[in-house]
This record gives structure tokens, sequence and C-alpha cells, in this order.
């Protein structure tokens, strides 16, 4: 007749001894096996052209409406910079709103500083950059979420499983861009997502198609003729902040070298 | 209008999405943990060393490590947005992040800790349950008391000699292991800001090192503050104690505070003391000489905006003053309670300097943000991110250490025969 | 070794055990790696079909060409005609469903947006025509003036009129509309565009005719095509002053004051 503690001894020791080939089977799981082989046809691409771009922040407003971020929060998953170069050497630049309503001022919003006017006739040059999430091939965000909340798609485009986001906000402290904010309501992490719903469904983005100017463009850089991909090959583009080995997928046509 | 826009204030270029996401919590997390770690390691250094003359704090120091420990948890669950999904970092841990290896090292710490604290009181436990089973009428709270000891004996009551040396010598061993990982648990902290390459201020291989280096002069500081007031209470209670009972006290005179206890920890504060600021100067150092692209911004945030944090609170106030008062010959209580605070206040300020220092600049390295710790609050999210926030996570280890005493007593018993 | 001291052990074992039962049942069966590996693959797999499924709130363009020919036949050959609808009135959502009318945007900040001028050199915007607007009747709407579908108002320029003064061959006679009228939206029409070819008058024609016309007046203000429909614009609305200024039209008043 065993003992009482002989007998809690063993359940626990057989309890114990299932758990480690049962959680084994989980990871190692067939199809998981396959998925790692996949081989996507896309890897979404993004093209901005800065001398098109004029600031009118429709691109901002659409972002906004499209995906449900509120329009009153001062927080948007693409933006719009104004970058002011004169001919003393400085260097100027705002972002009111993120360019929500646009740019309607000649002066610069310059938080807490204030207003800042500058004399037309100082600027040496003047333009506008629009900014998203890059879609990096070695996203940092990524590599950061401690729970995998935060993911790529195979076909190259980050989300955010706002089910499982815990809201640490590692995520938005490694991301280089300042893409990433924590979403006024869902309290979880929320980045532009070129926006993956349309996208699948053969539409363009919501920047894409407000943008009355042509300043952006979606594209499939795994085909050879694909507009984006042709652009990207034969133009001189830059990408920012490369020194980050992030290896970002969105393109600028006539990025200055004073943008940030 | 976001929460975070409560408490920042952004100047020039700023990015849209910036804000201080970072606050007040992930200030306190490190100077709890780090709290946690210099502790154990101080109770280790009696335990494995066996450096006898620490043997008066060593146990002090082991309970208040194991109380710190859930209260180093608050701040985390203060500061998530989503605090009941904590549990997400063990269920699915993404150990790509360094915040990911928090369950594990987190929870062997505590397993550690815990299984420590055990077997140095199981004596105690035992003696206490059988003494309550055996009294014929008990009170509620001893029927509770009775009830939590036998079960913390874990069903074994072996406390013969033999028993008593394996329970020594399992502490022994387990003291040691605990070193390591109570090195892991800060140095992971420190991984966390020392890996973010997006971050100018953060990113150096430095981190981990200097985390753990003024996580041990925090322990040592907290463990040395709280042995010289617990020792005072004592010595306050049993003269008013005596006073009423009579002349005719029995058991050994309650001095108060040792000096040799605390010259003896003030020379191992002294020493950790030095390398962590040589540490943070090699840093200071190190990027004024190479001067990449964001030593511009990250100087003027340091020697402007962040200067009275930096070099007026922290390396002044926190560091040079205390580590001149302890190195004064003929080093007296009073002198070394006041030493211990300011190295207490510098050590919080190296962490509040890091996290929040970290985000005093723009990722455009053209824009500041400045972070106003909300103190009356209008929101929630005020009073969690904020000075009730803060308060809450440093008093609650200290009642949580009551509590825990009452079970596992600190001090050497009074009562004859016994050793320990 | 006596049985005790694994004690904490089996405890700590124990917890693990109930951990990962508990993650059975916690965690969804399709979280794990998957494409791009532990690193960039470690989630949820459900989430991507979470994100497919967003609603989508931009029709775009193409859509409203379906009903709404008239105003696409109107902007085509306009500079606005690369803005999408939608931009002005908003996402389509569910239209015509839900919502059946889209609102449409009259606000000044709107237009300001491409048409506040903004002298850059090196970015398009510096070759956008624009005001300021801090001076340029900072308290109208722009449409009051300037109709969004077809921005440029060389229709209502009758060919051979005087560039240039106001109206300088008219004024002469007829101070009275034209001090009326200077001020007003409408002083940037011609006064030959409603009354007709001046051709030698007042000696032929002693009278120029006055259009009458809602179909005149809407070819501007097509957006009041539903208001009071059947009945001429001037009957409440004097030509001569503000758009918005309900007033009575005398007849008499168009005659000369000499």
């Amino acid at each position: 007749m065993m003992s009482r503690r002989d007998f809690l001894k063993k359940t626990a020791l057989v309890l114990g001894g299932v758990m480690v080939p049962v959680t084994a089977l989980e990871i190692l799981k067939p199809e998981r096996l396959q998925a790692l082989r996949a081989d996507e046809a896309v890897r979404w691409g993004f093209l901005v052209d800065t001398y098109k771009c004029v600031g009118c922040g429709f691109c901002v407003k659409a972002c906004k409406l499209e995906n449900g971020i509120p329009y009153e929060a001062d927080v948007t998953r693409t933006w719009v910079e104004r970058y002011v170069l004169t001919k003393d050497g400085a260097f100027h630049a705002d972002s009111p709103l993120g360019a929500r309503d646009g740019f309607t001022s000649p002066e610069l919003d310059l938080n807490e500083s204030g207003q800042l006017a500058i004399d037309p006739e100082q600027i040496d040059k003047a333009f506008f950059v629009p900014k998203l999430c890059n879609q990096c091939a070695n996203p940092p965000c990524v590599q950061v979420c401690p729970v995998g909340a935060t993911y790529q798609t195979p076909d190259g485009v980050v989300l955010v499983d706002r089910t499982w986001c815990i809201g640490c906000g590692y995520c938005i402290m490694a991301c280089p861009y300042g893409a990433r904010f924590f979403h006024p309501t869902y309290h979880t992490a929320e980045k532009c997502t070129f926006c993956y719903h349309r996208i699948t469904d053969g539409l363009s983005p919501a920047c894409v198609q407000a943008c009355p100017f042509g300043a952006r463009q979606l594209g499939n850089l795994k085909d050879p003729d694909d507009p984006v991909t042709r652009a990207i090959a034969s133009e001189h583009v830059a990408v920012l902040k490369s020194e980050y080995g992030t290896k970002p997928q969105v393109f600028y046509v006539g990025l200055d070298w004073e943008v940030r | 209008m976001v929460p975070e826009a409560l408490w920042t204030l952004r100047d020039l270029f700023v990015l849209p999405n910036e804000y201080v996401y970072w606050t007040i919590q992930i200030v306190m997390y490190p100077f709890m943990t780090g709290l946690v770690a210099g502790a154990f390691v101080l109770s280790s250094l009696y335990h494995v060393f066996g450096i006898e003359r620490l043997k008066g704090i060593a146990r002090f120091a082991l309970v208040l490590s194991f109380a710190l420990l859930p209260a180093a948890m608050v701040p985390l669950l203060l500061h998530l947005q989503h605090p009941l999904r904590g549990v997400n970092v063990l269920m699915t841990p993404h150990f790509t992040s360094a915040i990911a290896a928090f369950g594990i090292v987190f929870s062997t710490y505590f397993a550690i800790v815990a299984s420590e604290v055990w077997f140095v009181y199981r004596r105690h436990f035992i003696t206490q349950s059988l003494l309550l089973k055996e009294k014929p009428h008990r009170t509620f709270g001893e029927k509770v008391y009775s009830f939590a000891y036998a079960v913390l004996t874990l069903g074994s009551y072996d406390i013969s000699e033999k028993a008593l040396r394996t329970d020594e010598k399992a502490t022994r061993y387990l003291a040691a292991l605990g070193i390591p990982v109570a090195l892991f648990l800060h140095g992971y902290a420190g991984f966390i800001f020392g890996s973010v390459k997006a971050n100018a201020l953060w990113m150096t291989p430095l981190m981990p090192v200097i985390f753990i280096v003024s996580a041990i002069v925090s322990g040592i500081a907290f463990c040395l503050l709280a042995y010289i007031a617990t020792m005072e209470i004592r010595k306050l209670l049993a003269r008013r104690r005596r006073a009423s009972e009579g002349a005719t006290g029995h058991g050994e005179e309650i001095g108060g505070v040792e000096v040799g206890v605390v010259r003896i920890t003030a020379r191992y504060l002294i020493v950790f003391l030095v390398l962590a600021i040589s540490l943070e100067l090699l840093d200071v150092v190190f990027r004024s000489y190479t001067a990449v692209k964001a030593w511009d911004v990250v100087k003027s945030a340091v020697y402007g905006h962040e200067f009275r944090q930096v070099f007026v609170l922290q390396y002044g106030l926190g560091n040079l003053v205390p580590l001149i008062l302890l190195l004064i010959p003929g080093l007296t209580v009073r002198r070394a309670i006041v030493s211990v605070i300011l190295v207490l206040f510098g050590v919080f300020m190296m962490r509040w300097n890091v996290v929040i220092g970290g985000q005093s600049f723009s990722l455009t390295l053209a824009g500041y943000m400045e972070y106003v710790l909300p103190i009356v609050p209008d929101s929630w999210e005020a009073v969690k991110e904020g000075l009730i926030g803060a308060l809450g996570v440093v008093t609650f280890p200290l009642v949580l250490f009551f509590f825990l005493s009452r079970v596992c007593p600190v001090f050497a018993p009074t009562e004859p025969g016994q050793s320990r | 070794m006596s049985g005790h001291i694994w004690r904490p052990l089996l405890v700590v074992l124990a917890l693990v055990a109930v951990l990962i039962a508990v993650r059975q049942i916690y965690v969804p069966d399709d979280f794990g790696v998957h494409a791009r590996g532990y690193t960039y693959g470690w989630y949820r797999s459900g989430s991507v079909i979470d994100w497919r499924w967003m609603p989508l709130q931009y029709q775009g363009k193409e859509s409203c060409a379906e009903c709404h020919q008239k105003q696409v036949a109107e902007i085509r050959d306009m500079p606005h005609a690369s803005i999408q609808c939608e931009n002005c009135h908003g996402p389509a959502l569910d239209h015509p469903s839900d919502p059946p009318k889209l609102a449409i945007d009259t606000s000044r900040g709107l237009c300001l947006r491409c048409h506040a001028r903004l002298p850059y050199p090196s970015s398009a915007r510096g070759g956008l025509r624009g005001i300021d607007p801090a001076t340029h009747h900072p308290d109208r709407e722009c449409v009051e003036c300037h109709p969004p579908h077809h921005p440029i108002l060389d229709d209502v320029r009758a060919a051979g009129s005087a560039q240039g003064d106001l109206n300088a061959s008219c004024r002469p006679c007829h101070q009275k509309q034209v001090d009326d009228i200077v001020g007003m939206p409408h002083q940037i029409i011609y006064c030959e565009r409603c009354h007709g070819p001046k051709g030698d008058h007042p000696t032929d024609p002693p009278k120029l005719t006055i259009d009458r016309t809602r179909s005149l007046c809407l070819t501007c203000h097509d957006n009041k095509t539903r208001h009071n429909a059947g009945r001429p614009c001037v009957t409440c609305h004097d030509p001569h002053k503000s758009s918005l200024q309900f007033l009575q039209f005398l007849p008499s008043s168009g005659e000369a004051s000499q």
C-alpha cells in the first residue's frame, strides 16, 4: 500500500513528465515547420516623391478616417514634415498635428517655442516629406516585443495583434522612425499597416489614393515590372536612417540630407 | 488628447507620435529591483563567504529582499496599458526581447529567494507550528497563524541536528546560486535600455554593467538604512518595555546599532560607489570624444535642460557628497545615515536620468521633450504614472516587510538555547 | 540526504506544471512560429485575418463616377480633377445605403491646405496658386466665389470684354450698380455675363437684357439645384449684393442714375 507522500510524489512526476512532450509537440507541429518555408510572391514596398508633395495633408486625414484613429488625438499613422532651410544655414522644421490639417500658414509651429515667421526672401529651399511606417525587413520593433503581439507577415507588413498586446511600449521606444504610438481607445501599440485590409483586396492604401499629386505609391518589390520597383531600380532613391540596419522598405525620391 | 500628452511638453521639432511613454513607473522598476538584488547580494556575502561581521544584517537583508520582490512587480503592473495581459510574458515569451527574460529571471529569482527564506526559517516554522498546535484554546488569530505555519513547514517536522546542517548547506548553495541570478535580474534591466539602438542616450554596451553596479550600491545602502532604522526602533521599544516591567530585564541588552557592522558595510558601499561613478564617467567621456551624430542634441539636453538632474542631483548630491562623507575617517552612524540616504537618492536619479533623460530629446535630434511628473492627478493615468503611484510603490514593500517579519522574525531571538 | 531538502523544488515544479496546463487553455492554438521565423514571425496567425477583415471607409473616385456623372464631367478638365471626391466629401463608407448623403466640407481650411500661398522653391507647393489667408476675405468661405468643381472662371468672362479695371465702360453711367457690386463676391463677374454683349449701348441697344434664369446662376451655384426649384433665384437674391443676403430684387434699380 503506497503512502500518501509516495502517491503525491509519483503523480507529480507523471504529470511533469507528460507536460514535457506535450509542450514539445506544440512547438514542433508539422504545419508550423511547413509555414517556415512559405515563399510569398508579394513583398510590399512604398515610394515617396518629395518633389511632388505639397503638404496638403489629405493623406493624413484619409488615413485617420480609414483606420479609425481618433481625429482629435495628436497621434497619427502617417504624417508630413515641412523643412525650411534658410540662407544663413539655419535649420527649421515642423509638423503641426502631423499635417492633419495641412500647412496653412507660412509660420512654423515649434510647439512650446511658439510660431516662427520666416522671411520668404531668406528661404534657400523648402519642401515637404511624408513619412509612415517603413515596414522594415529587420524590424527592431518586432524584435523587442516580449509577448509576440507584433509581427511581420510573409508579404512584409508589420502588424500588431490588438488582442495580445500588453501595452508595455517597448516597440514604441525601439522604433527609430517614431512610427508607433498607443491607440487612444484600444490602448495597444498602433502603427501604419499599409492599409493591409485594402491592399490585400487589390485597393490602394488610403493615403496613396487620397494624394492628388501622386507623391505616394505602393508597389510589389518582387514584381520587376511594377512601376515602384522600376523607379527604385533606375532612379536615385534613398531610405531613412539606413545606419540602424533596419532595412526600410519605403524609398524616397529627392530625400534631402537635412531630413531627420 | 492622448494620456501621454498630459505630462509631456514638446519643444521645437518633434515627431507627431513622440511623447514621454516611459515615465516614473519605469524609473521605479529598476530602482526597486536594484534594491532587491543589492539586498540579496549583501545577505549572500555572509551565507556564502562567511563574513562573520555581516551576520547581524544577513537575515534582515534576506527577508527585506523577499519583501521587495512582489513590490518590484507593482510598477510594471501600473505601467502596462493592459496589466491583466501581463501574464502573456510567461505564456508566449518572445526571447529576442529583453523584457521577455523578465518572466523567467524573475520567477527563478523568486523561487531561489523563497527557498532560501524557507531553509533559514524552517526551524522557526516548525517550532511555532508545534507550539500553536499544542495550545488548547486558540484565538482566531492564533488559528490563522497555526494554519500558516503548518503549511509553511511543507509537511516536514524534522529539526534534528542533521536536518539543520542540511538546511545550512542548502542555504549556502542557494545564496551562491542566487548571486549570479540577482546580477542577471539587474543586468537584463540594463540590457533593456542598452540594446535600444533607436535611443541615442541608451544605446551603449556599458548599460547592463552600470545598472548592475548601481543596483548593488543601492541594495547595500538600503539595507544599511533599514538596518539602522530597525535597530533603533527595537532599542526604543525594548527600553519602553523595560521601563514598564521594572528593572528586572532578561536576555541580552538591546544595544541598538552596532557601529562595526555599519563601518564594514560602508566599506563595501564605497567600493561599489567608486565603480559605479567610474563607469558612468567612462560612458560620458567616450560619447563626448567620439561625438557621433546624436552627440550635439544629447549634449545640449544633458548640459542644458537636464543639467540640474544629472550634474547637481545625481553626480553631485548623489555620488560625490556621500563618497566624501563615507571616506572621512571615523564614520559615525549619523554620518552614515546621511550618506546612505544621499546614495539612494543618487541611484534613483541615475534611473531617472537614464529613463527620462533618454526621452528628453527627439528622434529628429532637433527637438526636446520635458516630462512633468503629475502631482495632483486629474485622471487615472495621472495617478498610476504620477507621484501617488510612485509613493505607493515605495511604501508597499515596507508594509509587506512588516507583515513578513511577523512570520519570519528578522532579529536574533532572545530566548536562551537558540543560536541563530 | 534528508527528504525535506527537495520540497521547495517540488513546489516550484508543481507551479511550472500548473503554468503549462493553464497555457494550453489560455494561448490560442494558432499562436506559434510562422513564415518569418521566431524573431519576426512569433504571433497568432488569426491576427492577420483580423486585419484583413477591417471595414473599408473610402471607396474611391471610380465608385462615385457610377452615379455622379455630371460632377465628374464638370471637374474632368479642371485642375481639381486629380483630387479624390472623398477628400472634400468625406469617406463614402456604404454610400448610397449608409450614409444616403455625404456632407460637403465648405470650410476655408480645406481649400487652404493647397491654396494658402507658400512660396517654396524646390517644392511643388511653390507652383500652386494661393492667397494669404489672413488678408484674403478672412471672414468668408472660399466657395462663395470659387466653385470647387470648376475653379477656373473663364466661362463667365464673355469674349472681348475689357480686362483690368472692373467694368470700366459701364461705371461712368451706372456708378450706383458698380458701387453696389464692388466688395461683393460677384464683382469678379463681368457685367456682360448676365446683361449680354454691350455692343453700342447706350446708342444701340438702348437697353441691355438681364438674364434672370436659374440656369445662369446654377452655372456656379450648382449646389442649389434643389433649392426652391422652379423659382428664379433673383426673386429673393439680389445679384449685385452678397449671395447670402435675402433681399427683394427691385426691377427698377437697373436704370441709369443720370
